[in-house]
């Protein structure tokens, strides 16, 4: 019993993670621009396209070489998103501001489709393989996605907290107006802050290859348990982010062992609406 | 000013956006004198009374795409063969997309009624078959669908099934864990849509009447971890797996496996023999799963080695079930239109009724009185082989071909 009972914490945290990338995505859009981004899972699903399936499997580059010019094409497609849809919305009542990011990812998910079919693939032997602890049988899958993932976290937080371009969108995320007064170009950070948020979206589409395999589909769920993340840590502030990412993650995982395991995606979003209900500020969040 | 043009450039947009994802069907109307084809947009008129138009309701986006687009290319290829063979009837395939939804395929057999369709292939699968007969009843069409549920049984009159049904197919599963695998205790791993709990259901009632004990654990479409699950079944003491999965979960299901350590025998639905999702597995994966095969290329049947030779040479894609069971499904139009003597609805539902021995890719048809066309499928077993390159691959190899009578 101990041994499942360390296996789904494990493969929990995995997942958590993920989510907590994606909370901390939608996070940063908040932050910059006061929108809800509802095209993340779209961006998601293009980066694994970009990086495996044009880098990797059609020009055959290695996968460094793949990952590393997929940052170049998702830093422009960031750059894309903040001028033809973040900017220009940002003033404008939410319902114009959901459609229009609901309509990027609507256009991006034609666009994949259309460049590389629906025909699922996926890149062989990448990060395969298990990990043996005594009698735990840990998926290397797992491993990566939590040191990546916490490598990502710590790389952020430190650009954040150290860099002029980090502490500019700080000033941004408290007060936009005040920002502007003060000489910090909000566009441009808007611009900067898509741009990271995109990146990330490549490194989650890659890093989950291995359990989703690259699919139209592949981050549908991602995207909504992500939100239910951020919501749950405390939406806007990216600590909260992990912190619910990874509560979640290990709640729905555990959840199997009390409830019929076909109830298991409802788990997550079950935590999410007795927090909207108990609170709504989140594990770490503060009340406005 | 500025928002004004903003918002209405937004709605523009969203309407081009959703008219071209969601409802665009294409008509791929063929000239059988010149024996061109040629693809335009649907309209809603009438078709002439010398054509047979065919709907096509496939999901050609949404879940699982690929299952809708192999669907309309074998069709497109059957056109294409049947015009320059015969060519007899003028014929027009009227191509919907289901979007795989029930919402979707409903808005899709409508579309093909109120175009005029006098006979339609698909939906494929059986939540969205239950989703659309009652409208396709009433319309007094007959269309042929690849959902495989018991639950489609007797359910709809205008309603014929060209795949195995599940009631035989899981019991041949099944029986395959008792009688090959000398199983004590099974553990049954299914999806938890229409087709997984069929299996489920026929695969649990089996072992019940032969005493077997067995432990259920199910996952929904979509999931991407499921390691709590095979967990449980490992922990279950089942000495073998029952797997009833829907083929694209197949690939994070052998996975899971694999890694877990699950070296179990394991009997899986149909997916496991099906080349596009092979190909998301690593070899070692599936190696030694058994399966319950509808369309294995290795086969020596003729008319799979020449379906595939001929689908590889029309799309450059190797053949898998989905196609082969729509292709099936034309082949069966025209014999129907010939026994029933016209394209009318009704001719070709009694011409349906009449076909027997029509030899196809997955079988032989055999029109039951529950409009069942299709009563074979066989038992698989993947083994590993080495390619040309050198490299390791895993291939289905046919065990035993198996008919019934329902």
């Amino acid at each position: 019993m101990l041994n499942t009972i360390l296996q789904l914490a494990v493969s929990g945290a995995a997942l958590g993670f993920v989510y907590a990338l994606v909370g901390i995505e939608y996070s940063l859009i908040w932050n910059a621009t006061g929108l809800l981004n509802f095209s993340h899972d779209k961006i998601i699903t293009l980066g694994a396209y970009v990086a495996a399936g044009l880098f990797f499997t059609k020009m055959g580059l290695p996968i460094p070489v793949s990952f590393i010019l997929s940052i170049v094409v998702m830093i422009l497609v960031g750059f894309l998103m903040a001028t033809v849809v973040l900017n220009p919305l940002r003033k404008m009542t939410t319902i114009f501001t959901i459609m229009g990011t609901i309509l990027f990812g609507k256009m991006i998910y034609e666009l994949i489709r259309l460049l590389y079919g629906s025909a699922p693939f996926t890149v062989p032997g990448l990060m395969t393989g298990t990990v043996h602890i005594g009698s735990l049988v840990i998926a290397k899958s797992n491993v990566y996605i939590i040191v990546i993932a916490v490598i990502v976290v710590a790389a952020l937080q430190i650009f954040m907290q150290t860099t002029k371009t980090g502490k500019a969108m700080r000033c941004v995320q408290q007060n936009k107006k005040a920002s502007e007064l003060m000489g910090i170009n909000v566009k441009q950070n808007i611009r900067i802050t898509a741009a990271i948020s995109s990146v990330i979206c490549l490194i989650i589409g890659f890093m989950v290859i291995p359990l989703y395999t690259v699919s139209l589909s592949m981050a549908s769920m991602i995207g909504l348990k992500g939100f239910a993340a951020g919501v749950v840590g405390g939406f806007g502030f990216l600590p909260g982010c992990i912190v619910g990412g990874i509560v979640v993650g290990l709640i729905e995982s555990a959840s199997v062992l009390v409830i019929p395991s076909v109830y298991k995606d409802a788990v997550a979003f079950l935590v999410l609406i007795i927090f909207l209900l108990i609170k709504p500020t989140g594990i770490l969040g503060k009340k406005s | 000013m500025k928002k004004k043009v903003l918002g209405l450039l937004l709605a523009v947009s969203m309407t081009v956006s959703l008219a071209a994802c969601g409802g665009a069907g294409t008509d791929t109307t063929t000239d059988t004198s010149t024996a061109d084809t040629s693809t335009d947009s649907a309209e809603t008129s009438a078709p002439a009374s010398d054509v047979l138009r065919i709907g096509v309701a496939a999901g050609i986006t949404g879940n699982a795409p690929l299952e809708g687009e192999r669907m309309q290319q074998a069709l497109e290829m059957a056109l294409e063969q049947y015009n320059e063979s015969d060519g007899s009837i003028k014929i027009e395939l009227d191509v919907q997309d289901t979007q795989g939804t029930t919402a979707g395929a409903l808005n899709a057999v409508q579309r093909c009624i109120s175009d005029g369709c006098q006979v339609i292939l698909g939906p494929h699968g059986s939540t969205l078959v239950l989703a659309v007969g009652d409208t396709v009843d009433a319309a007094q069409v007959p269309f042929i669908s690849g959902g495989t549920s018991p639950n489609l049984l007797d359910q709809f009159e205008y309603l014929y099934t060209c795949r195995t049904n599940d009631t035989y197919a899981a019991a041949i599963g099944a029986q395959a864990c008792v009688e090959s695998l000398n199983a004590t205790n099974v553990g049954i791993f299914y999806c938890s849509d229409d087709y997984g709990s069929g299996g489920m259901t026929v695969a649990s009632e089996y072992f019940e009447e032969q005493g077997i004990p067995y432990s259920a654990e199910a996952y929904n479409t979509g999931d991407t971890d499921v390691s709590g699950q095979i967990l449980s079944l490992m922990n279950s003491g089942a000495d073998c797996l029952f797997v009833w999965a829907n083929g694209v979960d197949l690939a994070m299901i052998s996975r899971t496996m694999y890694q877990l350590g699950c070296e179990l025998p394991i009997v899986s639905s149909s997916s496991v023999a099906v080349q596009q999702y092979i190909d998301l597995c690593e070899p070692e994966w599936l190696e030694g799963w058994y399966g319950v095969g509808e369309y294995v290329e290795s086969s020596d049947r003729e008319a799979v080695q020449q379906y595939a030779a001929d689908f590889l040479e029309y799309t450059g894609e190797t053949g898998e079930l989905f196609g082969a069971t729509y292709y099936g499904a034309f082949q069966a139009v025209i014999q129907a239109v010939e026994l029933g003597g016209g394209i009318d609805s009704a001719s070709i539902k009694d011409g349906l009724s009449q076909i027997q021995g029509l030899e196809v890719v997955l079988g032989t048809y055999n029109c039951d009185d529950q409009n069942n066309l299709m009563h074979e499928c066989s038992l698989i077993q993947m083994e590993l082989t080495t390619a040309d390159d050198g490299s390791s691959v895993v291939a289905p190899v046919v065990l035993e071909q198996l008919s019934v009578d329902y």
